[in-house]
Formats: C-alpha cells, sequence, structure tokens
C-alpha cells in the first residue's frame, strides 16, 4: 500500500478489516479461543455466530455448565456418597471401581473438585495410596505424583492439595494442582516447635507452592508475592484454629480461594503469580471450629455461614476496591420454617423430594449388581427448579413453633443460581433461594448405613462441594 | 550451475519485485512451490530467473512474509529443530520463538493482511501463527471493545441481542 493511500484508508480500512475476512479464515481464527471467548464472540455479530456454529467451534453442552450434584463424604465411609436430582437414568456415580489397580479396597474418596475434575483416592489390595484425578463424567484419568516436602519445613503441618482446572479457559485441558500447607495443633502443652518459626507471621511475604502441572507432569516450587496487608497471624495463631476438611476451595478467572484456618480466604493467582489474603467477614468469630463454606455462584465467590443452629448468611466477594472484602448480602432465621416443616423421625422415613442419595457405601458390596450406574453422554440432566411446596408460609407470620433442636449445615451453593443447598441434622436435603427466601425440601441426605445408628446432632458430614460434569474428551495421554 | 544458488523473483500487486531462493520458498510455500513446479520444464536450460507474479499481496506485507519465510525454511539461517517451533510456547528456548512474537507485534490491519497472504501463499506454519495472534487480540476483551477494536457493526435486534447474550451469558 501507498504510504499515501495508508493514511487516508486508515479510518475506512480500521473498520471492517475482520468483518471481511472469509468465513473459513474467520473460523480458523476463531477456533483459536477457547470456550469462553468462542461464546463472547456468538455476541459479537451474526456472521460471527454463524461461522462459529457452522463451525461447531463451542461445544457448550460439553462444558462444566450444570449442576449434576454434590459429593459428600460422611465420617467412617471409605467412598464419597453422591445427592443427585432423581431421574430415571443415573447420570454420574460416586463409585469408582473401574480406577486402574482396582481390588477389594479400592474406593474412591474424592477430596476435592473443580469444573468437572476431581481429586480422588483409591486404595489397592496392599493398602497403597494411588492417587488421581479423574473426570468422572468420561472417567479420564490422570496419576498424581506424591507432591515433594513442603519447601519451607515446619514440624505439625499437613499438605492439603488443591485442583486449579478451567475447561472454559483453555482449548488444552491443562490443570494444576496447589499444595498448600495446613497446621495441626499441639498435642500437649508440652510439645514444642521452633520457636522462632512459631511466632513468624504466616504466610510469608514471598509464599513458594509446590503446583502440579498437567503440561510437564511435574511438581515444581513456585513463588507468589504477597498483595496488600495479606497476613494471617503468626504460626501459633494458626495452630489455635482446628484444620478441617471442610475447608475446600473455587477456581475462579485464573485464581484459586483456597479456605484456610482462622476462616481466612487466601486468593492465589496462578496467572500472575501473586496471593492475597481475604479476611473473615466481619461478625464472624473465629472459634476452634471453621465457620464458613466457601462457593462459588452467579456473582462470583460466596461464603456462608450457619449462626445459632438456624440462621443462614451469605456474604458476596467484592474484588472491585484495592482491599477485597466480604459483603453481607442474605441473614435469615430459618426457625420458623423448620418448625412449621417439623422433620419426622425417624429418619429417612417419609423425607421425599426430587433428590436423592446414590448410597454408594451401602450398595457397593454388590447386594445389588444392578446398580451399575453407568455414565454416558445421553444421560445429562438439567435439574429444574422447583416452587416451594408451601407457597403459604410466610415469614412475617406470628406463629409461635418452639424451639428449634435440629441443625443445619451447609451442602453448597448453586454454581449458577443463587440458591445454597443446605443440611438438616444430616437427614433432610434443603435448597434455599436467596431471592426469593424459599425453602424446598429436596430430599433425604442421610446415607442408609447411618439410618438407625445417628443420634440427632451427630456431625457426621465431612465435606462436601458442588459437582459440574465436563464432558469434553482430554486429548493428553494417560501416561499409566 | 550446480553449486549456484537458484532464486525466484515475485512481483507483489503492486509492481515490486523480491528476490529469493527458490529452495528456501518452495519449501515454505505450497502455492509458489507449485508455480515453480510448472514452470520448471520451459525453464531447465535456461539461465534465466523466473519472475512469478503474486497479485494478491502487496509489497508490504510480501517483504514481512519473505522476511518471515528467510528466518523459518533457510536451513542456513534456522538453529534447532524449525518444525518444533509451533509447539514453543513464548519464554522457551527455541530461537524463533521471540522472533515470532515480534513479528505478530503489529498493528490489526497488517496482521490481518498477513493472514491473507499466509493462506493465498499457503505457508501453513505463518497462516497458524497469524491466526493465533489475531485471536490472542480477541481474547480478554469484552463484546464492545472486540467490536470497537475490529469495526465490527453489532447487527442484532434488541430481541436478538438479549437472546444470544442469554444464551451465553455464562461467559460474562
Amino acid at each position: 500500500m501507498d504510504p499515501q493511500d495508508q493514511g487516508e484508508a486508515m479510518t475506512e480500512n480500521k473498520t471492517g478489516m475482520l468483518a471481511l475476512l472469509p468465513d473459513d479464515m474467520l473460523a480458523n481464527i476463531l477456533r483459536r479461543l477457547p470456550p469462553r471467548g468462542l461464546a463472547m464472540s456468538r455476541c459479537v455479530c451474526k456472521s460471527w455466530l454463524a461461522v462459529i456454529n457452522a463451525h461447531r467451534l463451542l461445544r457448550a453442552d460439553l462444558l462444566p455448565l450444570s449442576l449434576a450434584g454434590f459429593f459428600m463424604n460422611f465420617d467412617n465411609f471409605y467412598i464419597s456418597e453422591f445427592l443427585t436430582p432423581r431421574s430415571d437414568i443415573p447420570s454420574i456415580s460416586g463409585k469408582q471401581d473401574y480406577l486402574p489397580k482396582a481390588g477389594s479396597l479400592s474406593w474412591g474418596y474424592i477430596d476435592g473438585h473443580c469444573n468437572g475434575l476431581v481429586l480422588v483416592n483409591s486404595y489397592d489390595n496392599n493398602g497403597d495410596k494411588n492417587r488421581y484425578v479423574l473426570n468422572p463424567a468420561t472417567r479420564w484419568l490422570a496419576p498424581l505424583p506424591p507432591c515433594p516436602p513442603p519447601p519451607m519445613e515446619i514440624k505439625g503441618t499437613f499438605q492439603v492439595e488443591y485442583l486449579a482446572y478451567d475447561p472454559t479457559e483453555s482449548i488444552d485441558f491443562e490443570f494444576e494442582v496447589v499444595s498448600i500447607t495446613h497446621f495441626g495443633r499441639m498435642r500437649k502443652p508440652g510439645d514444642t516447635h521452633d520457636h522462632e518459626i512459631e511466632q513468624s507471621e504466616w504466610p510469608p511475604s514471598v509464599f513458594i507452592l509446590d503446583v502440579f502441572s498437567s503440561t510437564t507432569r511435574q511438581w515444581e516450587e513456585r513463588s507468589f508475592a504477597q498483595e496488600g496487608n495479606s497476613s494471617m497471624g503468626t504460626v501459633a495463631g494458626m495452630r489455635q484454629n482446628w484444620p478441617s476438611d471442610r475447608q475446600n476451595a473455587v477456581y475462579l478467572r485464573g485464581a484459586l480461594y483456597v479456605h484456610l484456618q482462622n476462616d481466612c480466604v487466601m486468593r492465589i493467582s496462578l496467572s500472575n503469580d501473586k496471593y492475597t489474603v481475604i479476611k473473615p467477614p466481619l461478625g464472624i468469630e473465629v472459634e476452634d471450629y471453621p465457620k464458613i463454606y466457601l462457593g462459588k455462584s452467579c456473582k462470583g465467590i460466596y461464603c456462608a455461614s450457619i449462626k445459632r443452629r438456624c440462621s443462614v448468611q451469605v456474604w458476596n466477594l467484592d474484588e472491585s476496591g484495592c482491599q477485597m472484602e466480604w459483603v453481607l448480602i442474605h441473614d435469615r432465621d430459618l426457625s420458623k420454617w423448620l418448625l412449621k416443616h417439623k422433620l419426622e423421625y425417624p429418619r429417612c422415613y417419609g423425607i421425599q423430594g426430587p433428590w436423592a442419595l446414590q448410597d454408594i457405601n451401602y450398595y457397593y458390596d454388590g447386594y445389588y449388581s444392578d446398580h451399575d450406574l453407568e455414565a454416558s453422554a445421553d444421560e445429562r440432566i438439567e435439574w429444574s427448579l422447583q416452587a416451594s411446596e408451601d407457597e403459604k408460609f410466610t415469614w412475617s407470620s406470628d406463629d409461635e413453633y418452639g424451639c428449634y433442636g435440629g441443625y443445619m449445615e451447609i451442602i453448597g451453593f448453586h454454581p449458577w443460581k443463587e440458591i445454597i443447598f443446605l443440611s438438616e441434622s444430616v437427614t433432610r436435603g434443603l435448597a434455599y433461594h436467596l431471592s426469593s427466601s424459599k425453602v424446598e425440601v429436596l430430599g433425604n441426605i442421610c446415607p442408609l448405613g447411618f439410618v438407625n445408628e445417628l443420634g440427632k446432632n451427630e456431625q457426621i458430614l465431612i465435606s462436601c462441594f458442588p459437582y459440574t460434569p465436563c464432558w469434553l474428551t482430554q486429548t493428553t495421554d494417560e501416561g499409566s | 550451475m550446480a553449486s549456484e544458488k537458484k532464486v525466484v523473483f515475485l512481483r507483489s500487486s503492486d509492481g515490486e519485485a523480491f528476490e529469493v531462493s527458490e529452495e528456501v520458498i518452495s519449501a515454505a510455500s505450497v502455492t509458489i512451490k507449485g508455480m515453480i513446479d510448472e514452470e520448471s520444464p520451459s525453464r531447465a536450460d535456461t539461465a534465466a530467473t523466473t519472475t512469478l507474479a503474486i497479485p494478491n499481496v502487496t509489497a508490504a506485507t510480501l517483504s514481512r512474509v519473505l522476511h518471515y519465510v528467510n528466518k523459518h525454511f533457510d536451513a542456513a539461517a534456522v538453529v534447532g529443530r524449525p518444525d518444533d517451533y509451533i509447539f514453543c510456547a513464548p519464554g522457551d528456548e527455541h530461537p524463533l520463538a521471540r522472533f515470532d512474537d515480534d513479528f505478530v507485534d503489529v498493528d490489526n490491519d497488517t496482521l490481518i493482511d498477513l493472514v491473507h497472504a499466509a493462506e493465498y501463499l499457503h505457508i501453513k506454519k505463518l497462516f497458524d501463527l497469524t491466526c493465533k495472534a489475531v485471536a490472542d487480540k480477541l481474547k480478554g476483551r469484552t463484546i464492545d471493545q472486540i467490536r470497537e477494536t475490529f469495526g465490527i457493526v453489532n447487527d442484532y435486534t434488541v430481541e436478538e441481542e438479549v437472546e444470544v447474550y442469554r444464551e451465553n451469558s455464562w461467559a460474562f
């Protein structure tokens, strides 16, 4: 182009260079975008939508965009239970007898989930633990080698691994696993650790973490720089708080949010190697046991807490300012509803609802061989929200129903709707709709093995998290 | 004759001729290799160099393309294994990864011209590189920013736009 033409044509040419590309060339460009970019490109103009659809560049139906249920870990159960909407055809199984080296002791215990992938432990017949990253929908799996000892050796600690995977942001199925130190309690007052370490601030200003990358299939040390006022206290202070399996993590837009001791949440940016500590919501008293449940829903990162047995408090993380903070968006005492719709004992009988527990642990031994829960692409379930069963119920009614004797626990958040799933005395599953304040009965959540043994207020729910199946077929080979 | 490197001339749409090694350009461009093969019988015994017309590519773009071709396909200039370059992420040791990054660090129009040229000349590596570079420019932008950057007119009606946004709302 002649220089004089260039200036003249600048404004005109700027418009339409990309618009004038032939369809197949445009398709060649767009196919290099991850699914999220393709979904946005669909909205740009009609011809882009047509090209993306004609070339089938975006298979949103394969992405983890629907809630299939919740994995729930119960005390004394070696297999994770799966709570799922009822359907004639079961979708995903919590049973992983297809894992390699499966033996009679080979039970899958899922202790982490991220966008369709889970971290699963299985034990072979020798009792050796094998750890995998598994896609329960496609049954793709990759062995996860043991994490090397933490870079900074501190006595009385243990490592917890967290998955970071987002197939909407990547075209290569790559995932990462981050290993984070948790602190155990001092066993007795006489137990001494290194005094200097115990009094030091945690986490250090440059936090070195072991990160496993699916690309290199190796653990490597990565340094994360502190951002903002990010101290959680001293190492000794961390030990005051009981480490718990209920502390889970959320991966959103390149950042891993991990619920740590003292109800702090650490935001670890894997894309720019920085970390921030988010202090617990105001009004949460940090006590022995973790109070908050961390999750994600339609407006990003959420946390919730149960106050005085049956009050639900929900916060949304405001990330707009320089200091991220929790904003209280919901606070409701559910006792009125709970007392009006009293739980009938004995457990399980008479609790009907659209959801059910698969009771893998009960059926696992083969008494019911037809309990074969095959996963297939045609069996995806979309649970449709039901109207509250009691339309007449109002929160403002003056009826007095007495004192509520059960206790609530949080099962998890719906990833795209402002609904929080609750366990009432590990017996009845409830879905509480934040926008309408309506309570919906999901069904029984007490595993069959516990029905006759469980006391009224026994805390047997160890951990639980939502599961969103991902049906993409990984091209990465299995690396057996 | 045998020791002498054969060259061809490529004439751009605006009439400028560029000299390039026949061996190099044949390795790079399927289109030009085809043209040369077609010409071959008639020029077997002549020492005259061939000039090939490239009517779809301007001089500015052609000179960029040849810069790329000489870097990537001239065996004497290439260090390492050129065929592996596409698997090298920026920052990897491959000597051409940096060159490629710089090569596509140009304005949108130049980049789109390169996509066209790579497609016409059938240089797969360059086509992949430039398509990916355009895709990278789309990444991380809002829908409005994409429209603005690439001058695309929103031709959805209000109702259609509401519908397409709703269907893809998970991505925002």
